[in-house]
């Protein structure tokens, strides 16, 4: 009764004009019966002409009528998608198992509101997930409302804004209306915000009001969310976004908008081996691939990022004609991803010389000096912008950085120009990405994590430029610049004791262009190095 | 199957039922079964009794009324005139309405007190022509042929025994239209007579003027007949003579 309540909401003007043309159809069917034949036929026959007239009236007026909504750009062009057309389960939604169990928690309270109002409770109103790109925010939000058994009105932040203001809150209405509407006939509605950093940035009020559009979508966000108008209408709004809290509204994320948060941070060691079976699962794959040593390779890697990983092998594989994906495939498409495609550039020799020098420079220091990563591979052939790069990983997930992984990640940056100084007593301009990685760490162990000598602690980013003095700004850019400095030292120190290495790697380089973890590891070995752990 | 309350359906309906007009449209108002009885009931209605005969492709409508003429003027009276009118409306309202082919319409009313008989030819392709405005109104009337003549035969005739039924021919119907038309609009026509000459195909008009009015009358001819279409002789003869009586 209530869906048949609902198709007649929906489609009111739709059903009456109907009916109003069966009328016509009915009155003009009783007007030439009541004719006789002759001026009946004389009717008819004008028939062909005046639909033809009305057809091209009705066309004009059709163009007229679009030109002006095309200018009112307010509607909303979303239809809900039913839960039995969304069918992602709990199942698939793989590696992040503490989200998941959150995310279970609240379909729970969804699905049993009745308990939750016997005791007084009140349903949530939003969920927001947070977390970076590819991690899997929106599975997981299709997961809940399947599981919710709730129709799911997708939408994107980028949707509401517009350079009219007030288009944006006008669409936001529209979208509430329309989950109030489909809440009344399923008992429920979720609506999924994704990039709702989009509107749901801290409010700017500036005087110029150009943030005008943005602040009204916003406002009118909240007062739906939770506004004067108290409402029961089971409306649950998950917002997904990769910004930091810190930058989204405060009044939206306080208790009674979005009450709950669910951090979705890539998968763990465990998470990418379910990831990688998972995806493995769907295409043919040798069995003797060693899916834990994937997982370890793809440390920092996102659901997004292992399944394209998977994807670029099974594009591989097929280009070698093969029938199922094997180890060689998948150290291909990591490879690709990571450094990207091989180019052909036709380089001189002192060039190439070069540039096997400075690789070999980034990898003695990275592999004697770095506490936490592994060098997998080296090149000297083009990839992306660079002429040569060494590809490294961490042995195992970091989530923070200690002063010690911070000089030597600056002492690696630094490796390829000592070596180019050694060498050739000259130095290139591709340099210049080091240089930019290691500046930038320094700058950020004094201005914001307090690692600078003179001990001047505080987040001096932080603060409004004008409340930092120029004497202070000199001193840190100082500190900054000595630690740079005192890093190149120790790698210049490094290379000059282990320059029969470096000569060595710089050879192996220019022959081979190209070494691999096991070659490195090799010639390591030869020269009795080891890593520094 | 079961039935969806859709908008697809509902669409489905609608249009389906915009087809319903054309099929109510095609049964004739008077079919040619009951031509002649339609008439005579739509003009019994209206007060008037009529006899009504279908000869061929030619519809034959006998009106026996009382006061007619106006004896005093020598024409036809102001009732005499709104019958015949309502007659003639009533027989247009029926072939045009029948699927009876027919061609012609032959309204004769007769003064059968005093035995004067008003008679009316029309072709049925004109009624239509000038009610889709192809030909104006004036031309439309002009093309009817009428003929008001004493017969004292129709006194007391209200069955329309003194009357001639016959098939009247497109050719017959044009040659007396042209010698009507002719005396009214080429002046200095006394009179203006036709005959065919059946084994030369030739219609000859007797032209009884005493000026040269030949080439006029032969022009006058020959673009009724184009107008009509009709094809149906070999050659139109225009012959100047003393008067005498033409014939129907």
């Amino acid at each position: 009764m209530r869906k048949i309540r609902l198709f007649f909401l929906f489609h009111w003007i739709a059903i009456l004009i109907s009916i109003l043309v069966l009328l016509l159809v009915i009155l003009s069917i009783y007007g030439l019966m009541s004719l006789e034949s002759f001026y009946r036929h004389l009717q008819l026959a004008t028939l062909p002409l005046n639909i033809l007239l009305g057809g091209i009236n009705a066309l004009i007026f059709a163009y007229i009528i679009i030109s002006m909504q095309l200018i009112w750009l307010g509607r909303l062009h979303k239809s809900p998608i039913r839960t039995e057309k969304v069918g992602v389960k709990w199942e698939d939604v793989i590696g992040l198992d503490e989200a998941k169990q959150e995310a279970k928690e609240i379909v729970e309270l969804i699905k049993d509101r009745q308990r939750l109002h016997r005791m007084g409770g009140k349903i949530i109103r939003g969920l927001l997930m947070v977390g970076p790109p590819g991690c899997g925010k929106t599975y997981m939000a299709k997961a809940i409302a399947t599981e919710a058994g709730l129709p799911f009105i997708p939408m994107s932040g980028s949707e509401f804004t517009e350079i009219f203001v007030g288009v944006g809150a006008a669409r936001v209405r529209r979208l509430f209306k329309k989950a109030r509407k489909l809440a009344y006939a399923y008992g429920g509605c979720i609506i999924f915000i994704d990039e709702l950093d989009a509107i749901a940035r801290r409010r700017v009020f500036s005087v110029f009001g150009g943030t005008e559009e943005t602040n009204s979508t916003q406002n009118q966000l909240l007062a739906e969310m939770d506004g004067l108008k108290d409402r029961e209408e089971n409306i649950i709004v998950i917002g997904a976004t990769n910004a930091a809290e810190g930058t989204l509204d405060e009044a939206l994320l306080r208790p009674g908008r979005f009450d709950r948060k669910i951090y979705i941070n890539p998968p763990d060691l465990e998470g990418r081996k379910k990831l990688f079976h998972y995806y493995l699962s769907k295409v043919k794959y040798d069995p003797s691939v060693d899916i834990d040593l994937l997982a370890r390779k793809a440390v920092y890697k996102t659901p997004a990022d292992i399944a394209n990983i998977v994807h670029e092998a099974t594009l591989i594989s097929a280009r070698y004609k093969k029938e199922a994906l094997g180890k060689r495939e998948l150290e291909e498409a990591i490879e690709r991803i990571e450094m990207g495609i091989k180019q052909k550039r036709k380089l001189t020799e002192r060039e190439k010389r070069m540039i096997a020098y400075h690789e070999a420079g980034h990898l003695i220091v990275m592999y004697i000096l770095h506490p936490t990563d592994d060098v997998f591979k080296a090149s000297i052939i083009s990839r992306r912008e660079t002429l040569g790069q060494v590809y490294s990983q961490p042995r195992e997930e970091w989530f923070t950085s200690n002063r010690e992984r911070l000089l030597a990640n600056i002492k690696v940056s630094l490796g390829g120009y000592a070596a180019e100084k050694i060498v050739f007593g000259t130095t290139s301009d591709g340099v210049s990405a080091d240089f930019q990685k290691a500046i930038w760490q320094a700058h950020n162990m004094v201005w914001r994590y307090g690692m600078g000598k003179s001990g001047l602690l505080g987040d001096f980013t932080a603060l409004p430029k004008e409340q930092v003095s120029e004497r202070l700004k000199e001193q840190l850019n100082q500190e900054t610049q000595e630690i740079v400095q005192k890093c190149l030292k120790e790698v210049e120190e490094l290379l000059q004791r282990e320059r029969e290495l470096l000569d060595r790697f710089a050879k192996e380089l220019f022959v081979r262009e190209e070494l691999d973890y096991d070659e490195i590891e090799a010639i390591f070995k030869e020269y009795r190095k080891s890593h520094n752990t | 199957m079961k039935s969806r309350l859709s908008l697809r359906n509902i669409g489905k309906v609608i249009t389906l039922s915009l087809y319903l007009p054309l099929l109510v449209s095609c049964a004739p108002t008077y079919p040619a079964s009951e031509l002649s009885s339609s008439i005579t009931e739509i003009c019994a209605k209206e007060g008037l009794g009529v006899k009504a005969k279908v000869v061929g492709k030619t519809l034959w409508v006998y009106a026996p009324l009382s006061g007619l003429v106006d004896i005093n003027k020598g024409q036809l009276s102001k009732e005499g005139k709104e019958k015949i009118e309502k007659i003639a409306l009533n027989i247009r309202r029926v072939v045009l309405s029948t699927d009876k082919t027919l061609n012609f319409y032959v309204l004769v009313a007769s003064d059968i007190d005093i035995g004067v008989d008003y008679t009316i030819v029309g072709y049925i392709k004109d009624i239509k022509r000038v009610l889709l405005l192809d030909i104006s109104r004036e031309e439309y009337l002009n093309r009817i042929l009428q003929d008001f003549r004493i017969e004292p035969q129709a006194r007391g005739d209200k069955e329309g025994k003194h009357l001639q039924f016959m098939d009247i021919s497109l050719r017959r119907f044009l040659a007396e239209q042209v010698c009507q038309r002719a005396k009214r609009e080429i002046k200095g026509i006394e009179d203006l007579n036709w005959s065919l000459l059946q084994e030369q195909g030739v219609i000859r008009f007797t032209l009884f003027s005493d000026k040269p009015r030949e080439k006029e009358v032969y022009e006058f001819a020959k673009n009724l007949f184009r107008q009509y279409g009709f094809d149906g002789f070999k050659k139109i003869e225009v012959k100047r003579e003393d008067a005498s009586p033409g014939s129907l």
